[in-house]
């Protein structure tokens, strides 16, 4: 009796360890849904689109990749919210000014590397950038299931958005760490290199990039990285790093291209100007929430567009280099008609009406698509790079009045001649001149101030007294120095 | 000598409503078959000590429930039947029976119970007599508790137990609470403690919808709120790793076991509860009037534009009056009324206990509410040696909220609480034309007022249910299985009218979301009871696996065609995006305790649990949790002789305990959509999937190392008891989530480093200052925590890597202000602080406190902690004939609060602007106003916070609750009617200058005095 009671106990203790769930190990992994766990991923040519979407995605969200960032969805990167190349590239420069008292210390020159405040987020979203295209460029290598076709497009891609992320990286911070391998080992955090360095890598990748990315795609893919705008985006480095034939030589290429001048000057920037022949990158726009054009948002005096915040105004002295006759300034709003039929004047600047008003706008989300890199900017890059090599020729007077021809109505005496520049520094100051008249508030006028010489001066010529040298860098975040105590500060901040 | 006697028998005592069900059920076996015709009872119930007669002893026939309360004299008259069980008790004394006699006539001498606190506790997996407890439990009756309107099970919890901080982080409806047993020992993981109801363990997790937008980013309400509390008949709260370690890796914040009510034996007692409460407005900004707006706008205005006109005439300024105080535009008196209604009995062997209760409250800010229905059933059914038992609980509760608005402050991204102080109290609430004002200089600023309209509505409905089956397999030996479900799923549905600036935008703008939460328990424990001789052994083992699954989704809705917000009509909006979410963890683990005691004096302990999680890294699946106790009951030892000291326990305790409160999809690296955009000529939006996080997979569990030395006491008859304890807590691989440089394409990688102690000192008193003809009873509880980092590894929260190596973990730190500057001069003097804060006259001046003799982030110093230095509750309670008496103070001191508002108001830089500024501004330095002590910011970019002036004392001691209550004494058919007035909240004192030292400062939701009246009765 005793024995079977015994039993009983034993097989008792047996079953409350074993019952509920026969000892197996394979409850307790983790199990993953919507989200997909990196073992089941990059198993099909969809896996692979997906995973380099996230690289154009990227280009106009701010904050984390995990979706922090303060901000909402569609301002950052390339577009038009606080932490912006946008602001970034032409908030410190003489052809714009911001209204709002949190610009001011992007307007004085006073930037401190811990006073980004709501402006810190660009350095992390271009190094997120670039490390989404690096974990492509890893993963997409000898997958059996991806088809050779789309790896290469898709390595093409990555390697264009590698560069198109350094290129800001380098052009807005100088001194940054070079990451091709992400290191498994996350707390090993890397070191700057010369820029230079950042220069090759960029070079390497738009060769690379240009040889498998495809002319065009078919329309449902319209807006991809292609072969023309990595020449684009090629010539536009090698001007800003003064390799005039190297200049020459990637904006030939895009000469090649089946692009073309688009015959009207503000059609490149309507409602429906995707597909325009002229536009060599854009990002394409919804007038949705999160993934709409916010410009003219950011720009318009509320009465003039409803829903709109009026910021961002181009300076008046910058207003008034422009000739009257100029169609470009037409797109620089003085004067309007109110919402309720009032005559009003902006006087301290001029509305940046570049992107025509959307009617259809959602809030301030507008269906613009917006305009990265054209053709009339590769243009003004051979005009230039032809002058710094062989002083003013006419191959680069020819240039600059294609553009002046549009931009005047075929008005033939608006064009110049070669006659009119003795020296290279002539040709040279009339192009910068025409940059800012062709291309204002497309994130060109940075750049174009510091390579040739006239970022700081400008500045102190217009009362920044604070502008010095070192500003033609920017402080990287303190608290990203905070993170990885092995970079270093850029000089003077 | 007096070798006071523990009583072994679990029956013993009866004051706990456990035993006494249990004993009434034992009775009613024996009982039931007997009845006679009724007779007159009457007699006396005397204190068996000087004789005398006892008022307000409780005279209960057991049989049908029903019963009276002795007259002045001790003396009552029932009608009963001979032979009927009568059970007499009364507070102090031993509950005694007596049966009633063909003459009727019963007199009772009672006994002072001298072992007051020999109840039944409930005990992880079992139950245990609490002086046979060798760990700390705190053990709370909720009919002692305050009997207002009580939301949910948190406001018990209320600084009735020592250790157990509890703070209201939101005043509004069913706001929520943080609470913290032992102070607060995890950073990314959660801090609360475990809830386990009737042996289902639940998360405290939010069960809501959330939301993407501003407007709906309300502070989430108590997921709690689902629960009915008035079927709750007692929560014990285990604070050392003795007790918690059966609960293993989610043990180390404490574990609150819970239980409902269940029936009785006998005949059906109805049980009514109902209450009505006003609430009022308690505390908040003082802003300017119309007045003082526009005089002290006019010399802002002046001092930035020097020789311009004013902008407002004298004339003006006189007739201005107080203008638009806009949070009474948004506020109302607020109303709460509760009903329960509750039956319980037997029917044949089975056992029931059902109940309804309605709770409704209309929040003093227009729009927000919570009303709440709920339904329980438990039943227990017994025959021979098997025992079933079933509970269900349904509830729905419907939340209003309202726009609270962003986390970050500033006009931009305030809600309804911001705006009501920022609006210029000239602007009226509407246009003459009937519309909203509009802001004059910044119309992207919704109107407050306008705000309201915004609907925002979350329904959710609960489910609570558990079944179990026991068997005694041999005497003393219990096989247990226990399945148990929690399910709730929760509905929220918002629409923002084109009225409000944000859905004029969109053209309306709605959102829809979805969470349905399911926890499901499957154990099986088994367990065993022996005594023999003077030796005690008590098991149990067993096994226990949970699965929490949550599933969920959001709808985001613009371009309404109409103003309708009738959802079925979304035919005609557009969708703006949709997300979906799907997460599962299971937790597998194996569990055991062993009890032994030898001669009632020496008790020892030994428990364990093994954890396997799926949250954890493929390394890291298991975590193993012991401990052990001792305790010595001094009192019971043949050398220990006292006339005043009847009890005195020593126990000591120490083991591991973990957390694993973190959440899904930590240790793997997975791919994850990220932001969206556009492809295609035709426009389509496309996503991106990118790796989330990187992998880790040594990801662990905290880790809680934790020694506790206690002592319970009773003197003098048991007039005073109580218990101290002292805990020492080292809480290592702290769960933490550090930042990531940029390059590494991650924000963030969650890692276990670094430690962190608590230390603390509790002490739980009771003390029965009278016992005659006016009881009296004073019972306090106090705690010390202190609690702070012992090992950082390296981690600091953004901007806080001034933060000191032992520092607080709740440590506020910022830089210290000297004064203000007085003068150019002064500024030239002092140390460079240009580089973190602008130096003017009149603007702060900062202490540079490493001497270097310039201002840098380095001079930041600790200002102060939020969580408190020690914390207490004082009730008294007072019983005079049928009246009763209860003064509920509670107290939290030394504890710091920013006060992140006043940076904004009392920057005098955008009055001009059309902002409103608190009062504070008055006193503000100008010029010709030296001595002022705010900042002087008129026309200077203000933007201090970060810094001691805004970093407040907010020690409170608040008068929580003071109830009057009456007995109703003689009405048929009502063996026991109560009629009691409840006032919360009604003082606090405090030196914190903002709206209120205990709620979120930033998203405030005003705090209320609640006036009460209601009543209770039993049928």
């Amino acid at each position: 009796m005793k024995m079977r009671y015994l039993l009983t106990v034993r097989i008792l203790i047996m079953l409350v360890l074993t019952i509920p769930f026969t000892g197996c190990e394979s409850i307790l992994e983790e199990e993953v849904f919507v989200d997909i766990s990196a073992n089941e991923f990059w198993q099909s040519d969809a896996d692979a689109i997906t995973a380099v979407n996230a690289i154009y995605a990227k280009m106009r969200a701010d904050g984390s990749v995990t979706g922090g960032g303060g901000q909402q969805e569609g301002w950052g990167g390339f577009g038009y919210g606080e932490s912006t190349i946008f602001n970034y590239s032409q908030v410190q420069t003489d052809e714009m000014l911001v209204r709002w008292s949190g610009f001011n210390a992007f307007l004085n020159f006073t930037l401190t590397p811990s006073s980004y405040g709501n402006f810190g987020g660009l350095f992390s979203d271009l190094f997120e950038g670039i490390y989404i295209a690096n974990n492509v460029l890893i993963n997409i290598e000898g997958k059996p299931n991806i088809s050779k076709e789309i790896q290469e497009r898709v390595k093409g891609e990555a390697l264009f958005g590698r560069a198109l992320y350094y290129s800001q990286a380098l052009s807005l911070f100088g001194n940054i760490p070079k990451i091709t391998v992400p290191d498994p080992d996350p707390f090993n955090f890397p070191e700057q290199v010369a820029p230079d360095e950042i220069a090759q890598l960029i070079r390497e990748d738009l060769s690379a990039a240009a040889a498998l990315l495809p002319e065009s795609y078919p329309p449902s893919d319209y807006g991809r990285f292609t072969k023309g705008a990595a020449f684009a985006l090629l010539a536009r480095v090698e001007l800003n790093q003064k390799n005039w034939d190297a200049a020459i030589g990637a904006a030939r290429e895009v000469l090649t291209l089946n692009y073309q001048l688009s015959t009207d000057y503000a059609s490149i920037f309507v409602i429906e100007n995707q597909g325009n022949s002229e536009i060599l990158l854009s990002i394409p726009c919804l007038a949705q929430p999160g993934i709409g054009n916010t410009m003219i948002a950011h720009t318009a005096e509320p009465d003039y567009v409803t829903g709109s915040w009026g910021g961002h105004l181009i300076r008046n002295e910058f207003y008034d280099t422009f000739d009257p006759a100029d169609n470009r300034r037409k797109h620089l709003i003085k004067n309007y008609t109110s919402v309720t039929g009032a005559a009003k004047t902006v006087t301290d600047g001029a509305i940046i009406a570049k992107y025509q008003p959307d009617p259809n706008r959602v809030g301030a989300y507008a269906g613009n698509d917006i305009v990265l890199h054209r053709l009339s900017e590769v243009y003004l890059t051979l005009a230039e790079a032809l002058n710094e090599a062989n002083g003013p020729n006419q191959e680069s007077i020819d240039l600059i009045n294609e553009l002046r021809d549009r931009a005047f109505d075929n008005n033939i005496s608006k064009r110049i001649n070669l006659g009119d520049f003795a020296t290279k520094e002539s040709l040279r100051d009339h192009i910068l001149a025409e940059r800012g008249w062709e291309l204002f508030a497309e994130n060109y006028r940075r750049e174009d101030l510091i390579r040739h010489g006239k970022y700081v001066s400008r500045a102190i010529e217009r009362g920044v007294t604070a502008a010095k040298s070192f500003h033609v860098l920017y402080p990287i975040p303190q608290t990203e120095i905070d993170r990885n105590t092995k970079l270093k500060q850029n000089k003077g901040y | 000598m007096k070798n006071l006697k523990i009583p072994t028998s679990v029956f013993r005592t009866h004051r706990d409503s456990i035993t006494r069900l249990v004993s009434l059920l034992m009775l009613m076996l024996i009982f039931h078959s007997y009845t006679y015709a009724q007779i007159a009872v009457s007699g006396k119930v005397t204190d068996e000590e000087d004789g005398e007669g006892l008022p307000g002893a409780t005279v209960l026939i057991s049989s049908s429930n029903t019963g009276t309360i002795t007259n002045y004299e001790g003396n009552f008259n029932l009608k009963a039947s001979v032979g009927d069980k009568l059970v007499i008790s009364f507070i102090g004394y031993e509950t005694k029976e007596a049966t009633v006699p063909e003459d009727g006539i019963v007199n009772v001498i009672m006994k002072p119970d001298i072992d007051a606190l020999d109840e039944v506790v409930v005990i992880g997996y079992g139950t245990q007599r609490k002086s046979d407890l060798t760990g700390s439990v705190a053990s709370i009756r909720t009919e002692d508790l305050n009997p207002g309107p009580v939301v949910s099970m948190s406001n018990f919890l209320q600084n009735t137990a020592p250790g157990v901080v509890l703070t209201q982080s939101s005043a509004q409806p069913g706001g929520g609470f943080d609470v913290k047993i032992r102070g607060a020992s995890s950073v990314l993981g959660a801090n609360g403690p475990l809830y386990v109801i009737d042996g289902l363990p639940i998360t405290g997790d939010n069960i809501q919808p959330g939301s993407s937008s501003r407007y709906r980013s309300s502070p989430a309400r108590n997921p709690l709120n689902g629960i009915n509390p008035k079927d709750i008949v007692s929560m014990e709260i285990l604070k050392d790793a003795s007790s918690t370690s059966i609960y293993g890796a989610r043990g180390a914040n404490g574990v609150v076991l819970i239980t409902t009510k269940r029936g009785s034996s006998g005949k059906m007692s109805i049980d009514y509860s109902g209450s009505s409460s006003i609430q009022q407005l308690d505390r908040r900004y003082d802003m300017l009037n119309a007045s003082q707006f526009a005089k002290t706008t006019n010399e802002v205005y002046i001092a930035k534009n020097p020789g311009a006109d004013p902008l407002y005439s004298p004339v003006f300024i006189n007739n201005a009056g107080v203008g638009t105080n806009w949070i009474d535009e948004i506020t109302r008196l607020g109303a709460i009324q509760q009903h329960q209604l509750g039956m319980s009995g037997s029917i044949n062997k089975l056992r029931y206990y059902a109940s309804g209760n309605y709770y409704q409250h209309k929040g003093i800010v227009d729009v927000s509410a919570l009303e709440r229905y709920s339904t329980r059933a438990n039943l227990d059914y017994g025959i021979k040696k098997l025992k079933l038992s079933g509970s269900i609980q349904l509830s729905k509760t419907n939340d209003s909220q309202i726009p609270f608005g962003g986390e970050t402050k500033g006009p931009e991204f305030g809600g309804l609480f911001d705006n009501t102080r920022l609006w210029s109290p000239l602007l009226g609430v509407r246009q003459s034309n009937g519309d909203f004002s509009v802001h004059p200089f910044r119309p992207e600023i919704p109107n407050p007022i306008s705000l309201l309209a915004i609907q925002d509505n979350i329904e959710t409905k609960r489910m609570l249910t558990s079944f179990s089956s026991e068997y005694e397999i041999v005497q003393g030996l219990k096989a247990k299985l226990n399945l148990g479900l929690d399910r709730s799923s929760s509905y929220r549905e918002a629409f923002i009218p084109t009225t409000v600036i944000r859905g004029q935008q969109a053209n309306g703008e709605g959102e829809i979301g979805n969470a349905d939460n399911r926890n499901i328990l499957s154990e099986v424990t088994l367990s065993y009871q022996k005594k023999i001789k003077e030796n005690d052994f008590s098991a149990v083992i067993g096994s226990t696996y949970q699965q929490f699954d949550y599933e969920g989704d959001n709808f985001l809705f613009y371009n309404f065609a109409d103003e309708t917000t009738d959802f079925s009509k979304l035919t005609d909006v557009d969708t703006l995006f949709d997300q979906y979410f799907r997460e599962r963890s299971r937790l597998l683990s194996y569990l055991g305790r062993f009890n032994y005691s030898v001669n009632d004096k020496y008790l020892f302990t030994f428990s364990f649990r093994a954890d396997g999680s799926t949250k954890f890294g493929p390394n890291k699946k298991w975590g193993y949790f012991p401990s052990g106790a001792v305790a010595w009951k001094i009192h019971n030892e043949n050398f220990f002789n006292s006339s005043v000291i009847e009890q005195l326990k020593l126990r000591a305790s120490y083991g591991q305990i973990g957390n694993q409160e973190i959440g899904n999809k930590r240790s793997q690296s997975v791919y994850n959509i990220t932001r969206r955009t556009v492809l295609g000529i035709d426009g389509k939006p496309i996503t991106g999937l990118a790796a989330l996080r990187p992998e880790n997979p040594d990801l662990r569990w905290e880790k809680t190392t934790q020694l506790n030395i206690g002592l319970d006491f009773a003197f003098m008859k048991s007039r005073i008891y109580g218990s101290l304890d002292v805990y020492n807590k080292l809480t290592e691989d702290v769960l933490l989530e550090f930042l990531l440089p940029a390059t590494a394409g991650f924000s963030s990688i969650t890692n276990n480093a670094g430690s962190i102690q608590n230390r603390g000192i509790e002490l739980a008193l009771t003390s029965k200052n009278l016992v005659k003809e006016l009881l009296w009873t004073t019972s306090l509880n106090i705690a010390f925590n202190k609690n702070q980092w012992k090992n950082r590894a390296g981690y600091y929260p953004e901007g806080e890597l001034i933060a000191k190596e032992d520092g607080p973990l709740s440590g506020i730190y910022g830089y210290k202000v000297l004064g203000l500057f007085q003068s150019e001069d002064e500024i030239d003097a002092s140390p460079d602080q240009s580089a973190v804060a602008i130096a003017k006259a009149g603007t702060f001046k900062y202490a540079d406190t490493n001497d270097d003799g310039i201002i840098t982030p380095e001079d930041r110093v600790l200002l102060g902690k939020s969580d408190p230095d020690y914390t207490f509750g004082v009730n008294n309670t007072f019983a005079y004939k049928n009246f009763d008496l209860a003064i509920f103070f509670q107290g939290s001191m030394g504890r710091e609060k920013e006060n992140y508002i006043l940076a904004y108001l009392e920057d005098t830089d955008d009055l001009t602007e059309g902002f409103n500024k608190s009062v504070n501004v008055l006193n503000r330095w100008t010029p010709t106003n030296t001595s002022g002590t705010i900042p002087g910011t008129d026309g200077i970019l203000g933007g201090f916070s970060n810094n001691s002036h805004y970093v407040e004392d907010a020690s409170f001691v608040r008068l929580r609750n003071i109830t009057l209550g009456y007995q109703i004494p003689n009405i048929k058919w009502i063996s026991n009617l109560r009629v009691y007035a409840d006032i919360q909240n009604l003082f606090t004192w405090t030196s914190f200058s903002g709206a209120d030292p205990e709620t979120d400062e930033f998203r405030q939701y005003p705090n209320a005095k609640t006036y009460t009246i209601g009543l209770n009765a039993t049928f």
